[in-house]
């Protein structure tokens, strides 16, 4: 029974209407048809019960009944009160809605359980209760409506992956902020590796360095005492021309044109010689072994001057030069190997220094660059002293050549100008004898000043380092007994200047790389000690496993949100059409079976049908006795029926309360089925409530007809 | 929503078994926590 009573007062602008339940009566029959004329009150009712059981919530409601609700609480014309209350056959009360308050738009909604009542939200009522308020319209269009339906389920299940999807990205960025254990193991093991490094790096740049202080001290070591012997040498040369000056003052000695050329050649073919000897003696003095030194001091013996004082050749010591051109000769047989294997070294050594900062890996060592070269100048240190020991080697065997060259042609210098014996010396010659030894005196005092001058410096620059400069030769023989020197012993006064800028940068370089390494250590042990502080998350150990989960969303989310949507557009033309994929086939198909479960039966011509499918591609209805129904063949009586009856339908167990407007349209055939319907489902206690209102010149309220 | 009918709509329509599980979970009105807990568990399960 539908016990009801409302009053609707409203302002019609010159004069105010109030509306209450007049011919059509309380009480209902639970299953009522109403029919009546316009404005006998049966929509208004049909409005008021949709209202009074949550209509305003309920989704999906046909649109322009919801206007009508709605309006009958919102707008500013019309105040509404209202009770309604539903009981069973038997007279049970089931459920109970009161709107008091003309003025306010809340309405309690009551359950009844026996003699007791319990107010129900409008989710728990939905939870339980299918309201159903429709009105017929155009078939085609509520098939439609349905694929609108389909639409709205896809949309809100994309959303709702999209919603887990985020949720998962959220977990995997906690797992990766919280303490994993194994992130914590491979932080600590990383920062072990590093730090063993960096100290290795720190052990190798301080053997770099004190190898650095001991070749710089050897290089200005040696640079001094070859600036303070080459300071002797001058200084007596100097002493030695001041006396020839004195001796030509007094002998007022003159020499004709002829005479003083040639001694002046005399003169430079010695003064080269002496150059081309000291040049050879110190070459010798540091590429022959030790127990050479004797005969290396009888060499450094030898008087060029000579020849000028007694105008004959210096007598050489012509077995000694054999005896060292032997030496010589035997240490690069023995090397030979490694002087290739030097060249090699050194080649690749100077290409790869040019890049030492890189951070590109050599292939097959999977080294970088500066390691590499660390690699080979360790194997190529001593390749490098062969290098340069086979270098000096040759040029001892150039200058002897030499040397031996300038004696011949000194020899007939000698000569010539003995030849012109003492007729030479005549009346007429100027005196040019002592012009030239004093030209002599003012070079050589100009060498002895500069001579002294880079003592001084080189002497300043010992004591800086560490060295005694007047016991510098025995503090070089120290230094060249160091096991870290002993390759640099054959280097040149440059050779050993560059050697010591090739360690600087080295050591530069080093320097940096442990500076990149710290700096890695100190970030990574801050990162270890914030994740020891943080607990492991739940899911920590499940990382992969989410991961895998989310790209499953991914596809999820794509497949309902794009291909799906995109076939539903194709679905919604009113044309046939042909599916171009396997996949979208298997879409229109599963879309027509679920829209064959919504409506369930249909009626076409005469006859009632149960409905297997709605197939899109050729635009039928197929049913179970083997019609298939062209949509466009559907009357609009039937289409309405089809789409009421899929309305009722529905396959969840909520109990429904149906509410259906305006079904004079459709013709009795069509109306048929759904009051049956509507028995069926009271019967089996699935509906509480049917109320159908249609047309008519007058009003009547009768019970609807079980049609059995 | 019907949801039973969707259900089997996305039902015939999905092949991978964790997408269709993953589309019942949320027919059957479970939040995204208990979604995600639920599908793990049963990888777990199917791991041992």
């Amino acid at each position: 029974m539908i016990e009801f009573d409302y009053v609707l007062v409203r302002d019609e602008g010159t004069r105010t209407t109030t509306f209450k339940p007049n011919e059509i009566a309380s009480p209902l029959p639970n299953l009522a048809l109403i029919e009546g004329p316009n404005a006998s009150g049966k929509s208004t009712l049909l409005n008021v019960l949709a209202l009074a059981f949550y209509g305003l919530k309920t989704p999906r409601l046909n649109a322009a009944l919801r206007e009508k609700i709605r309006d009958l609480v919102q707008s500013d014309h019309q105040r509404l009160k209202f009770r309604i209350k539903i009981s069973d056959e038997e007279g049970r009360s089931i459920l109970e809605a009161v709107k008091d308050d003309p003025e306010r738009q809340d309405i309690v909604v009551k359950e009844y359980d026996g003699e007791r009542a319990h107010i129900l939200s409008a989710e728990a009522f939905q939870r339980k209760y299918n309201l159903i308020y429709d009105i017929p319209d155009n078939p085609i269009e509520r098939l439609a409506q349905l694929v609108v339906e389909i639409r709205e389920v896809q949309n809100h299940f994309a959303n709702r992956v999209g919603s887990m999807k985020n949720t998962i990205l959220r977990y995997v960025t906690e797992i990766k902020a919280a303490g994993d254990p194994k992130l914590v193991e491979k932080l600590t093991l990383t920062i072990a590796a590093n730090q063993e490094q960096a100290e290795k790096q720190v052990t190798e740049k301080e053997r770099y360095e004190q190898v650095l202080t001991l070749l710089e001290k050897y290089r200005i070591g040696r640079a001094f005492a070859q600036a303070f012997q080459d300071y002797t040498r001058v200084q007596g040369d100097l002493e030695e021309a001041q006396t020839e000056l004195e001796r030509a003052k007094k002998q007022a000695k003159k020499v004709d044109s002829k005479a003083r050329q040639r001694r002046n050649a005399v003169i430079q073919e010695v003064e080269e010689m002496k150059q081309r000897h000291r040049s050879l003696a110190s070459n010798l003095k540091y590429i022959l072994p030790k127990d050479e030194k004797d005969r290396l001091d009888l060499w450094d013996r030898i008087d060029f001057d000579s020849a000028l004082r007694q105008r004959e050749l210096p007598d050489l010591p012509w077995e000694l030069v054999r005896h060292f051109r032997g030496i010589l000769q035997k240490m690069i047989d023995g090397n030979r190997a490694k002087m290739t294997e030097a060249k090699i070294f050194t080649e690749l050594l100077t290409v790869l220094r040019k890049y030492r900062d890189s951070d590109v890996v050599i292939p097959g060592v999977q080294k970088p660059v500066i390691d590499f070269i660390e690699m080979l100048e360790k194997v190529s240190d001593e390749y490098e002293s062969a290098r340069i020991l086979q270098e000096r080697i040759y040029s001892a065997f150039e200058e002897f050549d030499k040397l031996d060259q300038d004696r011949r042609e000194l020899g007939e210098l000698l000569t010539e100008l003995g030849s012109l014996g003492d007729s030479t010396v005549t009346e007429d010659s100027s005196e040019v004898f002592e012009e030239e030894e004093l030209a002599r005196v003012v070079r050589l005092q100009d060498e002895f000043a500069a001579a002294e001058t880079k003592c001084q410096h080189l002497g300043r620059e010992c004591v800086k380092v560490g060295l005694n400069p007047d016991d510098v030769h025995s503090e070089i023989d120290a230094l060249a007994s160091e096991e870290a020197l002993s390759s640099y012993l054959p280097y040149d006064e440059d050779e050993l200047r560059k050697a010591s800028e090739h360690l600087r940068a080295d050591i530069a370089t080093r320097s940096e790389r442990l500076k990149r390494l710290q700096l890695d250590i100190e970030i990574r042990k801050a990162d270890l000690a914030r994740l020891e502080k943080k607990e492991p998350h739940r899911f920590q150990k499940m990382q992969p496993q989410l991961e895998d989960l989310l790209e499953k969303c991914q596809a999820l989310e794509q497949k309902l949100s794009r291909q799906y949507a995109g076939y539903l557009d194709k679905l919604s033309q009113q044309r046939a059409i042909a599916p171009s994929s396997s996949e979208e086939k298997k879409y229109f198909d599963a879309a027509g079976q679920y829209l064959g479960r919504k409506l369930k039966r249909v009626r076409h011509v005469d006859r009632e049908y149960e409905v297997v499918t709605v197939d899109f591609p050729l635009r039928e209805i197929r049913t179970k006795e083997g019609v298939r129904i062209r949509l466009s063949d559907m009357g609009t009586g039937q289409s309405q029926s089809a789409y009421l009856q899929g309305l009722l339908n529905s396959d969840d167990d909520r109990i429904i309360m149906a509410l259906f407007d305006e079904v004079a349209m459709m013709d009795s055939k069509s109306l048929k089925p759904i009051l049956r319907r509507l028995n069926e489902l009271s019967r089996a206690k699935k509906l509480i409530l049917g109320v159908v209102v249609q047309r008519a010149d007058e009003v009547r309220v009768a019970p609807i007809p079980r049609l059995d | 929503m019907d949801t039973r009918s969707v259900d089997v709509f996305f039902d015939s329509l999905l092949d991978d078994p964790v997408l269709k599980k993953i589309v019942h979970l949320i027919a059957e009105g479970k939040d995204d926590e208990e979604i995600v807990g639920a599908l793990l568990s049963l990888k777990a399960g199917g791991r041992r």
